[in-house]
Protein backbone atom coordinates (compact mmCIF):
# COMPACT_ATOMS: atom_id res chain seq x y z
CA UNK A 1 0.00 0.00 0.00
CA UNK A 2 2.44 2.58 -0.74
CA UNK A 3 1.94 6.06 -1.27
CA UNK A 4 3.82 5.89 -4.73
CA UNK A 5 1.70 3.59 -6.54
CA UNK A 6 -1.29 6.35 -5.83
CA UNK A 7 1.55 9.31 -7.47
CA UNK A 8 2.04 7.30 -10.45
CA UNK A 9 -1.59 6.36 -11.24
CA UNK A 10 -3.88 8.59 -13.70
CA UNK A 11 -6.59 9.22 -12.06
CA UNK A 12 -9.52 9.00 -14.13
CA UNK A 13 -12.69 11.66 -13.43
CA UNK A 14 -15.96 9.19 -14.67
CA UNK A 15 -18.74 10.43 -16.71
CA UNK A 16 -22.49 10.31 -16.51
CA UNK A 17 -24.14 10.33 -19.68
CA UNK A 18 -27.26 9.16 -18.80
CA UNK A 19 -28.30 11.26 -15.82
CA UNK A 20 -26.73 14.19 -17.76
CA UNK A 21 -29.14 13.62 -20.76
CA UNK A 22 -31.81 12.85 -18.20
CA UNK A 23 -31.33 16.21 -16.59
CA UNK A 24 -30.44 17.65 -19.82
CA UNK A 25 -34.57 16.88 -21.26
CA UNK A 26 -36.33 17.71 -18.22
CA UNK A 27 -34.48 21.31 -17.91
CA UNK A 28 -35.93 22.11 -21.15
CA UNK A 29 -39.44 20.76 -20.36
CA UNK A 30 -39.00 22.74 -16.85
CA UNK A 31 -37.80 26.13 -19.08
CA UNK A 32 -40.38 25.83 -21.82
CA UNK A 33 -43.20 24.46 -19.24
CA UNK A 34 -42.05 27.70 -16.91
CA UNK A 35 -42.85 29.64 -19.94
CA UNK A 36 -46.41 28.43 -20.80
CA UNK A 37 -47.61 28.40 -17.53
CA UNK A 38 -46.54 31.98 -17.09
CA UNK A 39 -48.92 32.72 -19.55
CA UNK A 40 -52.15 30.65 -17.98
CA UNK A 41 -51.65 30.75 -14.89
CA UNK A 42 -52.58 34.61 -13.21
CA UNK A 43 -50.72 33.63 -10.02
CA UNK A 44 -47.36 32.54 -11.52
CA UNK A 45 -48.30 36.19 -14.07
CA UNK A 46 -48.06 37.87 -10.78
CA UNK A 47 -45.25 36.77 -9.27
CA UNK A 48 -43.28 37.73 -12.57
CA UNK A 49 -44.84 40.97 -12.78
CA UNK A 50 -43.07 41.70 -9.48
CA UNK A 51 -39.76 40.97 -10.94
CA UNK A 52 -37.75 44.08 -12.36
CA UNK A 53 -37.81 44.58 -15.63
CA UNK A 54 -35.54 42.58 -17.58
CA UNK A 55 -34.47 40.42 -14.62
CA UNK A 56 -32.94 36.92 -15.53
CA UNK A 57 -32.60 33.89 -13.39
CA UNK A 58 -30.42 30.64 -14.22
CA UNK A 59 -30.80 27.21 -12.96
CA UNK A 60 -27.31 25.23 -13.50
CA UNK A 61 -25.98 21.78 -12.41
CA UNK A 62 -22.48 22.47 -11.54
CA UNK A 63 -19.75 22.30 -12.84
CA UNK A 64 -20.81 22.01 -16.20
CA UNK A 65 -24.25 21.79 -17.23
CA UNK A 66 -26.59 21.77 -18.42
CA UNK A 67 -28.25 25.16 -17.75
CA UNK A 68 -32.25 26.54 -17.61
CA UNK A 69 -32.34 30.19 -18.42
CA UNK A 70 -35.75 31.92 -18.06
CA UNK A 71 -36.06 36.18 -18.82
CA UNK A 72 -38.41 38.81 -18.34
CA UNK A 73 -38.75 39.98 -21.70
CA UNK A 74 -41.31 42.80 -22.12
CA UNK A 75 -42.84 42.14 -18.62
CA UNK A 76 -43.50 38.74 -19.79
CA UNK A 77 -41.45 35.53 -18.76
CA UNK A 78 -39.15 33.72 -21.56
CA UNK A 79 -37.06 30.72 -21.57
CA UNK A 80 -33.52 31.33 -23.03
CA UNK A 81 -32.00 28.11 -23.59
CA UNK A 82 -28.74 27.18 -22.22
CA UNK A 83 -27.57 31.01 -23.01
CA UNK A 84 -25.73 32.08 -19.65
CA UNK A 85 -25.95 36.11 -19.45
CA UNK A 86 -23.70 38.23 -17.65
CA UNK A 87 -26.60 40.61 -15.87
CA UNK A 88 -27.90 37.70 -13.85
CA UNK A 89 -30.14 38.44 -10.96
CA UNK A 90 -30.74 34.84 -9.70
CA UNK A 91 -28.66 31.91 -10.05
CA UNK A 92 -29.64 28.20 -8.27
CA UNK A 93 -26.89 25.94 -8.69
CA UNK A 94 -27.09 22.07 -7.72
CA UNK A 95 -23.97 21.25 -6.38
CA UNK A 96 -23.47 18.09 -8.25
CA UNK A 97 -26.03 15.95 -10.46
CA UNK A 98 -27.03 13.81 -8.22
CA UNK A 99 -28.47 16.02 -5.76
CA UNK A 100 -30.51 17.44 -8.82
CA UNK A 101 -31.90 14.31 -10.04
CA UNK A 102 -34.42 13.47 -7.11
CA UNK A 103 -35.87 17.56 -7.60
CA UNK A 104 -36.22 17.01 -11.27
CA UNK A 105 -37.83 13.68 -11.52
CA UNK A 106 -40.43 14.47 -8.81
CA UNK A 107 -39.08 12.23 -6.14
CA UNK A 108 -37.88 15.39 -3.73
CA UNK A 109 -39.57 18.62 -3.37
CA UNK A 110 -37.36 21.73 -3.90
CA UNK A 111 -37.71 23.30 -0.05
CA UNK A 112 -36.10 19.62 1.48
CA UNK A 113 -33.72 20.19 -1.55
CA UNK A 114 -33.06 23.32 -0.21
CA UNK A 115 -32.86 22.04 3.34
CA UNK A 116 -30.33 19.65 2.64
CA UNK A 117 -28.05 22.09 1.21
CA UNK A 118 -28.54 20.18 -2.12
CA UNK A 119 -28.03 23.80 -4.08
CA UNK A 120 -26.51 26.92 -3.74
CA UNK A 121 -28.42 30.32 -4.14
CA UNK A 122 -26.71 33.64 -5.72
CA UNK A 123 -28.83 36.69 -5.21
CA UNK A 124 -31.78 37.82 -3.50
CA UNK A 125 -33.49 34.92 -1.40
CA UNK A 126 -36.82 36.99 -1.59
CA UNK A 127 -36.59 36.80 -5.17
CA UNK A 128 -35.81 33.05 -4.71
CA UNK A 129 -38.49 32.04 -2.66
CA UNK A 130 -40.51 33.70 -5.71
CA UNK A 131 -39.30 31.60 -8.04
CA UNK A 132 -39.84 28.60 -5.51
CA UNK A 133 -43.40 29.50 -5.14
CA UNK A 134 -43.29 29.37 -9.07
CA UNK A 135 -42.06 25.69 -9.23
CA UNK A 136 -44.36 24.76 -7.11
CA UNK A 137 -47.38 25.51 -9.00
CA UNK A 138 -44.98 24.46 -11.91
CA UNK A 139 -44.91 21.27 -10.91
CA UNK A 140 -48.23 20.91 -10.37
CA UNK A 141 -48.71 20.94 -13.71
CA UNK A 142 -45.86 19.18 -15.38
CA UNK A 143 -45.64 16.22 -12.61
CA UNK A 144 -48.96 13.55 -11.84
CA UNK A 145 -51.01 14.50 -8.74
CA UNK A 146 -49.18 11.27 -7.06
CA UNK A 147 -46.02 12.70 -7.17
CA UNK A 148 -47.21 16.67 -6.08
CA UNK A 149 -48.73 15.42 -3.52
CA UNK A 150 -45.67 13.96 -2.33
CA UNK A 151 -43.29 16.45 -2.88
CA UNK A 152 -44.97 19.64 -1.90
CA UNK A 153 -46.40 20.33 1.32
CA UNK A 154 -50.22 21.45 -0.11
CA UNK A 155 -50.84 20.94 -3.32
CA UNK A 156 -52.15 24.17 -5.31
CA UNK A 157 -55.25 23.97 -7.70
CA UNK A 158 -55.05 24.31 -11.58
CA UNK A 159 -56.83 27.22 -13.10
CA UNK A 160 -55.96 25.52 -16.25
CA UNK A 161 -55.56 21.88 -17.26
CA UNK A 162 -51.76 20.19 -17.43
CA UNK A 163 -52.90 19.49 -21.02
CA UNK A 164 -53.19 22.67 -22.01
CA UNK A 165 -49.71 23.69 -20.37
CA UNK A 166 -48.27 20.61 -22.10
CA UNK A 167 -49.48 21.77 -25.54
CA UNK A 168 -48.04 25.01 -25.00
CA UNK A 169 -45.14 23.40 -23.99
CA UNK A 170 -44.22 21.47 -26.83
CA UNK A 171 -45.56 23.50 -29.29
CA UNK A 172 -46.29 27.21 -28.01
CA UNK B 1 -35.37 9.96 13.30
CA UNK B 2 -32.78 10.19 11.25
CA UNK B 3 -32.72 11.92 8.47
CA UNK B 4 -32.20 10.54 5.04
CA UNK B 5 -29.52 13.44 4.78
CA UNK B 6 -28.32 16.36 6.16
CA UNK B 7 -25.75 18.80 6.89
CA UNK B 8 -24.19 20.16 10.11
CA UNK B 9 -21.42 22.30 11.10
CA UNK B 10 -20.78 24.65 13.91
CA UNK B 11 -16.93 25.27 14.55
CA UNK B 12 -17.06 28.20 16.71
CA UNK B 13 -15.25 27.59 19.89
CA UNK B 14 -16.85 28.69 22.86
CA UNK B 15 -15.38 30.59 26.10
CA UNK B 16 -17.81 30.45 28.81
CA UNK B 17 -17.72 32.07 32.52
CA UNK B 18 -16.16 34.24 35.04
CA UNK B 19 -13.22 35.90 33.07
CA UNK B 20 -13.54 34.20 29.81
CA UNK B 21 -12.64 37.99 28.35
CA UNK B 22 -9.35 37.86 29.86
CA UNK B 23 -8.68 34.89 27.44
CA UNK B 24 -9.03 36.78 24.27
CA UNK B 25 -5.56 37.69 23.75
CA UNK B 26 -4.35 33.87 23.64
CA UNK B 27 -7.48 33.50 21.18
CA UNK B 28 -6.25 36.12 19.05
CA UNK B 29 -2.65 34.25 19.29
CA UNK B 30 -3.79 31.18 18.48
CA UNK B 31 -5.39 32.81 15.18
CA UNK B 32 -1.89 34.64 14.46
CA UNK B 33 -3.70 38.24 14.94
CA UNK B 34 -2.43 41.31 17.21
CA UNK B 35 -4.27 44.18 16.31
CA UNK B 36 -8.16 43.51 16.06
CA UNK B 37 -10.80 46.28 15.33
CA UNK B 38 -13.69 46.43 17.79
CA UNK B 39 -16.86 47.12 16.38
CA UNK B 40 -19.80 48.10 18.82
CA UNK B 41 -21.95 50.63 19.39
CA UNK B 42 -22.16 54.05 21.18
CA UNK B 43 -24.41 52.87 23.99
CA UNK B 44 -22.34 49.71 25.00
CA UNK B 45 -19.29 52.18 24.82
CA UNK B 46 -21.17 54.59 27.10
CA UNK B 47 -22.25 52.05 29.99
CA UNK B 48 -18.86 50.98 30.05
CA UNK B 49 -18.97 47.25 28.44
CA UNK B 50 -16.60 48.17 26.13
CA UNK B 51 -14.23 49.21 28.43
CA UNK B 52 -14.75 46.37 30.73
CA UNK B 53 -13.52 44.29 27.84
CA UNK B 54 -10.44 46.43 26.60
CA UNK B 55 -9.25 46.34 30.52
CA UNK B 56 -9.20 42.67 30.60
CA UNK B 57 -6.45 43.16 28.42
CA UNK B 58 -4.79 44.17 30.64
CA UNK B 59 -0.64 43.35 31.07
CA UNK B 60 -1.08 41.16 27.37
CA UNK B 61 0.76 41.71 24.18
CA UNK B 62 -1.92 43.21 22.29
CA UNK B 63 -2.95 46.72 20.64
CA UNK B 64 -6.16 47.18 19.46
CA UNK B 65 -6.21 48.90 16.17
CA UNK B 66 -9.40 50.71 16.38
CA UNK B 67 -12.50 50.82 18.15
CA UNK B 68 -15.27 51.42 16.04
CA UNK B 69 -18.56 52.62 17.41
CA UNK B 70 -20.82 54.08 14.85
CA UNK B 71 -23.23 51.10 14.42
CA UNK B 72 -26.94 51.73 13.89
CA UNK B 73 -29.80 49.98 15.09
CA UNK B 74 -29.93 47.68 11.75
CA UNK B 75 -26.70 47.24 9.86
CA UNK B 76 -26.49 48.21 6.27
CA UNK B 77 -23.81 48.34 3.99
CA UNK B 78 -22.48 51.87 4.17
CA UNK B 79 -21.56 50.96 7.90
CA UNK B 80 -20.20 48.03 6.36
CA UNK B 81 -17.85 49.77 4.28
CA UNK B 82 -17.14 52.76 6.44
CA UNK B 83 -15.79 50.10 8.94
CA UNK B 84 -13.81 48.38 6.12
CA UNK B 85 -12.08 51.90 5.16
CA UNK B 86 -11.38 52.19 9.42
CA UNK B 87 -9.97 48.56 9.19
CA UNK B 88 -7.71 49.28 6.35
CA UNK B 89 -6.26 52.77 7.63
CA UNK B 90 -5.45 51.66 10.52
CA UNK B 91 -4.35 47.88 9.40
CA UNK B 92 -6.03 46.06 11.79
CA UNK B 93 -5.84 41.96 11.34
CA UNK B 94 -8.90 40.37 12.67
CA UNK B 95 -12.44 41.54 14.18
CA UNK B 96 -13.87 41.96 17.67
CA UNK B 97 -17.55 42.24 17.74
CA UNK B 98 -19.16 43.48 20.95
CA UNK B 99 -22.40 43.59 20.91
CA UNK B 100 -25.99 41.92 20.29
CA UNK B 101 -27.38 41.18 16.48
CA UNK B 102 -26.50 44.28 14.61
CA UNK B 103 -22.87 44.49 15.51
CA UNK B 104 -22.76 40.67 14.58
CA UNK B 105 -24.03 40.99 11.41
CA UNK B 106 -22.01 44.25 10.49
CA UNK B 107 -18.81 42.40 11.85
CA UNK B 108 -19.70 39.48 9.34
CA UNK B 109 -19.92 41.88 6.37
CA UNK B 110 -16.94 43.16 7.41
CA UNK B 111 -15.15 39.65 7.59
CA UNK B 112 -17.11 39.45 4.02
CA UNK B 113 -15.42 42.75 2.70
CA UNK B 114 -11.88 42.18 3.65
CA UNK B 115 -11.20 38.37 3.08
CA UNK B 116 -13.25 38.49 -0.48
CA UNK B 117 -10.99 41.67 -1.53
CA UNK B 118 -14.25 43.64 -2.36
CA UNK B 119 -16.32 46.57 -1.76
CA UNK B 120 -19.03 45.49 -3.47
CA UNK B 121 -20.73 42.90 -1.29
CA UNK B 122 -24.00 43.10 -3.24
CA UNK B 123 -22.51 40.11 -5.02
CA UNK B 124 -22.20 37.98 -2.26
CA UNK B 125 -25.47 37.75 -1.37
CA UNK B 126 -27.15 34.35 -1.23
CA UNK B 127 -26.54 31.04 0.16
CA UNK B 128 -23.32 29.47 0.47
CA UNK B 129 -21.55 31.59 -2.37
CA UNK B 130 -19.00 32.95 0.06
CA UNK B 131 -15.69 31.08 0.03
CA UNK B 132 -12.94 30.10 2.17
CA UNK B 133 -10.68 33.12 0.88
CA UNK B 134 -7.86 34.91 3.11
CA UNK B 135 -9.38 33.92 6.64
CA UNK B 136 -9.65 36.61 9.01
CA UNK B 137 -9.62 35.81 12.69
CA UNK B 138 -12.97 36.77 13.95
CA UNK B 139 -14.28 36.62 17.96
CA UNK B 140 -17.53 37.54 18.83
CA UNK B 141 -18.51 39.07 22.74
CA UNK B 142 -22.25 38.72 22.52
CA UNK B 143 -23.88 41.65 25.02
CA UNK B 144 -27.50 40.13 24.59
CA UNK B 145 -28.86 36.29 24.91
CA UNK B 146 -31.12 35.96 22.28
CA UNK B 147 -29.79 36.71 18.76
CA UNK B 148 -27.51 33.59 18.63
CA UNK B 149 -25.71 35.48 15.89
CA UNK B 150 -22.27 34.41 17.53
CA UNK B 151 -23.08 30.33 16.80
CA UNK B 152 -24.95 31.10 13.29
CA UNK B 153 -24.22 31.01 9.26
CA UNK B 154 -26.33 34.36 8.25
CA UNK B 155 -25.87 37.91 8.31
CA UNK B 156 -29.01 40.45 7.19
CA UNK B 157 -27.58 43.43 5.99
CA UNK B 158 -29.85 46.42 4.82
CA UNK B 159 -28.97 47.78 1.40
CA UNK B 160 -31.06 51.29 1.76
CA UNK B 161 -30.08 52.49 -1.98
CA UNK B 162 -31.97 49.46 -3.25
CA UNK B 163 -34.38 49.38 -0.41
CA UNK B 164 -33.63 45.89 -0.02
CA UNK B 165 -32.54 43.59 3.28
CA UNK B 166 -29.79 41.58 1.71
CA UNK B 167 -29.11 37.81 3.13
CA UNK B 168 -25.65 36.34 3.54
CA UNK B 169 -25.56 32.25 4.47
CA UNK B 170 -22.40 30.70 4.54
CA UNK B 171 -20.62 28.47 6.73
CA UNK B 172 -17.70 30.67 6.17
CA UNK B 173 -19.50 33.37 8.16
CA UNK B 174 -19.15 31.32 11.48
CA UNK B 175 -17.13 33.20 13.82
CA UNK B 176 -13.90 31.66 14.81
CA UNK B 177 -14.77 32.18 18.98
CA UNK B 178 -17.79 33.28 20.71
CA UNK B 179 -16.81 34.22 24.51
CA UNK B 180 -19.86 34.21 26.53
CA UNK B 181 -18.66 36.47 29.96
CA UNK B 182 -21.78 37.01 32.18
CA UNK B 183 -20.38 40.64 33.07
CA UNK B 184 -21.50 41.33 29.49
CA UNK B 185 -25.02 41.12 29.81
CA UNK B 186 -25.55 41.70 33.64
CA UNK B 187 -26.70 45.10 32.62
CA UNK B 188 -29.63 44.12 30.30
CA UNK B 189 -32.91 45.26 31.41
CA UNK B 190 -35.49 43.00 32.38
CA UNK B 191 -37.78 44.04 29.34
CA UNK B 192 -35.01 43.39 26.86
CA UNK B 193 -33.80 40.34 29.21
CA UNK B 194 -36.96 38.58 28.56
CA UNK B 195 -37.65 39.77 24.98
CA UNK B 196 -34.52 38.03 23.82
CA UNK B 197 -34.70 35.08 26.31
CA UNK B 198 -38.02 34.60 24.14
CA UNK B 199 -36.04 34.88 20.91
CA UNK B 200 -33.46 32.00 21.55
CA UNK B 201 -36.43 29.91 22.82
CA UNK B 202 -38.27 30.48 19.51
CA UNK B 203 -34.72 29.47 17.70
CA UNK B 204 -34.92 26.44 19.69
CA UNK B 205 -38.34 25.47 19.30
CA UNK B 206 -38.18 26.37 15.79
CA UNK B 207 -34.42 24.37 15.04
CA UNK B 208 -36.25 21.61 16.94
CA UNK B 209 -38.83 21.28 14.02
CA UNK B 210 -38.20 22.61 10.70
CA UNK B 211 -37.15 21.02 7.49
CA UNK B 212 -33.73 20.53 8.20
CA UNK B 213 -33.24 19.39 11.72
CA UNK B 214 -31.24 16.62 12.57
CA UNK B 215 -29.75 14.49 15.50
CA UNK B 216 -26.94 17.45 16.13
CA UNK B 217 -29.53 20.10 16.22
CA UNK B 218 -31.79 18.27 18.44
CA UNK B 219 -29.11 17.88 20.70
CA UNK B 220 -28.85 21.62 21.05
CA UNK B 221 -32.15 22.29 20.79
CA UNK B 222 -32.93 20.62 23.54
CA UNK B 223 -30.31 22.05 25.90
CA UNK B 224 -31.03 25.32 25.16
CA UNK B 225 -34.71 24.86 26.11
CA UNK B 226 -33.74 23.20 29.17
CA UNK B 227 -31.52 26.19 30.18
CA UNK B 228 -34.00 28.41 29.06
CA UNK B 229 -36.88 26.62 31.65
CA UNK B 230 -34.72 27.03 34.77
CA UNK B 231 -32.88 30.40 34.28
CA UNK B 232 -34.71 32.40 32.17
CA UNK B 233 -37.03 33.95 35.18
CA UNK B 234 -34.34 34.47 37.39
CA UNK B 235 -32.24 36.28 34.60
CA UNK B 236 -35.74 38.83 34.46
CA UNK B 237 -36.02 38.98 37.80
CA UNK B 238 -32.63 39.45 39.25
CA UNK B 239 -30.49 40.63 36.69
CA UNK B 240 -27.14 40.54 38.43
CA UNK B 241 -27.55 36.99 38.82
CA UNK B 242 -24.20 35.80 37.12
CA UNK B 243 -25.42 32.75 37.27
CA UNK B 244 -28.39 33.04 35.31
CA UNK B 245 -26.96 35.73 33.00
CA UNK B 246 -24.24 32.80 31.76
CA UNK B 247 -26.93 29.88 31.62
CA UNK B 248 -29.11 32.89 29.30
CA UNK B 249 -26.23 33.39 27.52
CA UNK B 250 -25.56 29.70 26.81
CA UNK B 251 -28.57 29.02 25.92
CA UNK B 252 -28.81 31.51 23.26
CA UNK B 253 -25.65 30.23 22.25
CA UNK B 254 -27.18 26.61 21.52
CA UNK B 255 -30.12 27.74 20.10
CA UNK B 256 -27.93 30.05 17.73
CA UNK B 257 -26.46 26.45 16.91
CA UNK B 258 -29.54 24.50 16.20
CA UNK B 259 -31.24 27.00 14.55
CA UNK B 260 -28.30 28.04 12.21
CA UNK B 261 -28.31 24.05 10.91
CA UNK B 262 -31.62 23.60 11.12
CA UNK B 263 -33.13 27.08 10.16
CA UNK B 264 -36.21 29.07 11.40
CA UNK B 265 -39.62 28.75 10.07
CA UNK B 266 -43.15 30.16 10.09
CA UNK B 267 -42.39 32.54 13.27
CA UNK B 268 -39.78 34.42 11.99
CA UNK B 269 -41.04 34.57 8.94
CA UNK B 270 -44.18 36.44 10.49
CA UNK B 271 -41.95 38.11 13.23
CA UNK B 272 -39.50 39.62 10.72
CA UNK B 273 -42.61 40.66 8.34
CA UNK B 274 -43.99 42.85 11.70
CA UNK B 275 -40.94 44.01 12.32
CA UNK B 276 -40.02 45.41 8.93
CA UNK B 277 -43.63 47.17 8.53
CA UNK B 278 -44.71 47.85 11.72
CA UNK B 279 -41.14 47.72 13.69
CA UNK B 280 -42.15 45.48 16.42
CA UNK B 281 -38.69 44.04 18.07
CA UNK B 282 -38.00 40.97 16.83
CA UNK B 283 -38.05 39.44 20.15
CA UNK B 284 -41.07 40.74 21.39
CA UNK B 285 -42.74 39.83 18.16
CA UNK B 286 -41.38 35.94 18.51
CA UNK B 287 -42.97 35.68 22.05
CA UNK B 288 -46.60 36.77 20.56
CA UNK B 289 -46.05 34.67 17.30
CA UNK B 290 -44.69 31.36 18.98
CA UNK B 291 -47.74 29.86 20.63
CA UNK B 292 -49.98 30.35 17.36
CA UNK B 293 -47.85 29.21 14.83
CA UNK B 294 -47.56 26.31 16.87
CA UNK B 295 -50.62 25.72 17.16
CA UNK B 296 -51.06 26.46 13.46
CA UNK B 297 -48.49 23.95 12.92
CA UNK B 298 -50.10 21.50 15.48
CA UNK B 299 -51.56 19.08 13.05
CA UNK B 300 -48.04 18.33 11.60
CA UNK B 301 -45.36 19.20 14.21
CA UNK B 302 -47.58 18.01 17.61
CA UNK B 303 -45.39 15.15 17.71
CA UNK B 304 -42.62 17.49 17.54
CA UNK B 305 -43.84 19.93 20.29
CA UNK B 306 -44.79 17.23 22.50
CA UNK B 307 -41.35 16.21 23.09
CA UNK B 308 -40.29 19.59 23.51
CA UNK B 309 -42.75 19.79 26.62
CA UNK B 310 -39.79 17.87 28.81
CA UNK B 311 -37.58 20.99 28.72
CA UNK B 312 -39.81 23.24 28.30
CA UNK B 313 -41.80 22.40 31.95
CA UNK B 314 -39.40 19.72 33.14
CA UNK B 315 -40.52 16.33 34.15
CA UNK B 316 -42.90 15.79 36.49
CA UNK B 317 -45.47 18.28 34.06
CA UNK B 318 -44.35 16.43 31.72
CA UNK B 319 -44.81 12.65 33.18
CA UNK B 320 -48.39 14.24 34.38
CA UNK B 321 -49.75 15.35 30.76
CA UNK B 322 -51.63 13.00 28.47
CA UNK B 323 -49.38 12.17 25.51
CA UNK B 324 -51.77 13.39 22.91
CA UNK B 325 -51.84 16.96 25.40
CA UNK B 326 -48.42 17.67 25.33
CA UNK B 327 -47.88 19.24 22.30
CA UNK B 328 -50.68 21.89 22.90
CA UNK B 329 -49.60 21.79 26.89
CA UNK B 330 -46.20 22.81 25.24
CA UNK B 331 -47.58 25.56 23.19
CA UNK B 332 -49.32 27.05 26.48
CA UNK B 333 -46.43 26.49 28.56
CA UNK B 334 -44.68 29.34 26.46
CA UNK B 335 -47.99 30.83 26.76
CA UNK B 336 -47.82 31.12 30.31
CA UNK B 337 -44.06 32.44 30.53
CA UNK B 338 -44.76 35.27 28.26
CA UNK B 339 -48.04 36.75 30.24
CA UNK B 340 -45.66 36.32 33.59
CA UNK B 341 -43.04 38.60 31.92
CA UNK B 342 -45.71 40.41 31.06
CA UNK B 343 -46.60 41.22 34.15
CA UNK B 344 -43.36 41.26 35.78
CA UNK B 345 -42.13 43.94 32.68
CA UNK B 346 -44.54 44.57 30.44
CA UNK B 347 -43.60 42.04 27.95
CA UNK B 348 -46.20 42.56 24.99
CA UNK B 349 -48.68 39.60 24.45
CA UNK B 350 -50.70 40.32 21.82
CA UNK B 351 -49.59 42.33 18.22
CA UNK B 352 -52.25 45.14 19.20
CA UNK B 353 -50.10 45.76 22.92
CA UNK B 354 -46.60 45.82 19.97
CA UNK B 355 -48.33 48.63 18.85
CA UNK B 356 -49.31 47.06 15.46
CA UNK B 357 -52.32 48.79 13.62
CA UNK B 358 -54.70 46.55 12.57
CA UNK B 359 -55.01 47.54 9.11
CA UNK B 360 -51.07 46.67 8.61
CA UNK B 361 -52.24 43.03 9.26
CA UNK B 362 -52.22 42.28 4.81
CA UNK B 363 -48.92 44.37 4.69
CA UNK B 364 -47.40 42.45 7.28
CA UNK B 365 -48.42 38.86 5.23
CA UNK B 366 -47.68 39.71 2.11
CA UNK B 367 -44.31 40.61 3.58
CA UNK B 368 -44.11 37.36 5.08
CA UNK B 369 -44.45 35.26 2.16
CA UNK B 370 -41.28 36.25 0.97
CA UNK B 371 -38.81 35.82 3.48
CA UNK B 372 -36.60 32.96 2.73
CA UNK B 373 -37.83 31.44 6.46
CA UNK B 374 -41.48 29.87 4.97
CA UNK B 375 -39.98 27.32 2.61
CA UNK B 376 -38.19 26.05 5.57
CA UNK B 377 -41.25 25.64 7.38
CA UNK B 378 -42.82 22.19 7.39
CA UNK B 379 -46.42 23.03 6.93
CA UNK B 380 -46.94 25.10 3.92
CA UNK B 381 -48.48 28.27 4.65
CA UNK B 382 -50.45 30.83 2.05
CA UNK B 383 -51.28 34.63 2.77
CA UNK B 384 -54.85 33.28 4.26
CA UNK B 385 -52.84 31.39 6.59
CA UNK B 386 -50.44 34.00 7.89
CA UNK B 387 -53.71 36.36 7.51
CA UNK B 388 -55.51 34.42 9.92
CA UNK B 389 -52.33 33.84 12.37
CA UNK B 390 -52.05 37.57 12.65
CA UNK B 391 -55.95 38.22 13.35
CA UNK B 392 -55.47 35.58 16.32
CA UNK B 393 -52.39 37.01 17.82
CA UNK B 394 -53.69 40.53 16.96
FE1 LIG C 1 -34.82 35.25 16.15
Amino acid sequence: MGGDIIATTKVVIGKKPVKMTVARIIFWFLGRGFQAAAKHDSRIRQEVAEWSPDCSIILKINPRGPVMTVRKVDGKLKYMGSSQPQDLELAIYFKNIEGAIPVLTGQKGLAQAYAEHRFTLRGDIGLGMSVVRCMYLLETYLFPGFITKKILKRVPKKQVSSFKIYLATLFG
Amino acid sequence: MIPDYYEFQNSVKILSGKKALENIPFELYNLQASRPIVLTNEMLEKIGLVQTVIKSFAEQEISVGAIYTDIPADSSIEVVNDAARVFREQECDSIIAIGGGSVIDTAKGLSIVITQGSDDIMEYMGSEIITRKNPLPFIVVPTTAGTGSETTLVAVIANHKRKVKMEFLSYNLLPDVAVLDPRMTTTLPPRLTASTGIDALSHAVEGYTCLQKNPLSDAYAFAAINLIREYLDLAVEKGTDAKARLAMANASMLAGVAFSNSMVGLVHAIGHACGGVSQVPHGDAMGILLPWCMEYNMDKLGELYAQLLLPLAGADIYAATPAEKRGQKAADTIREMTSRFNKICGLPVSLQQAGVKKEDLGRIAKTALNDGAVIINPKESEYEDILAILNKAY
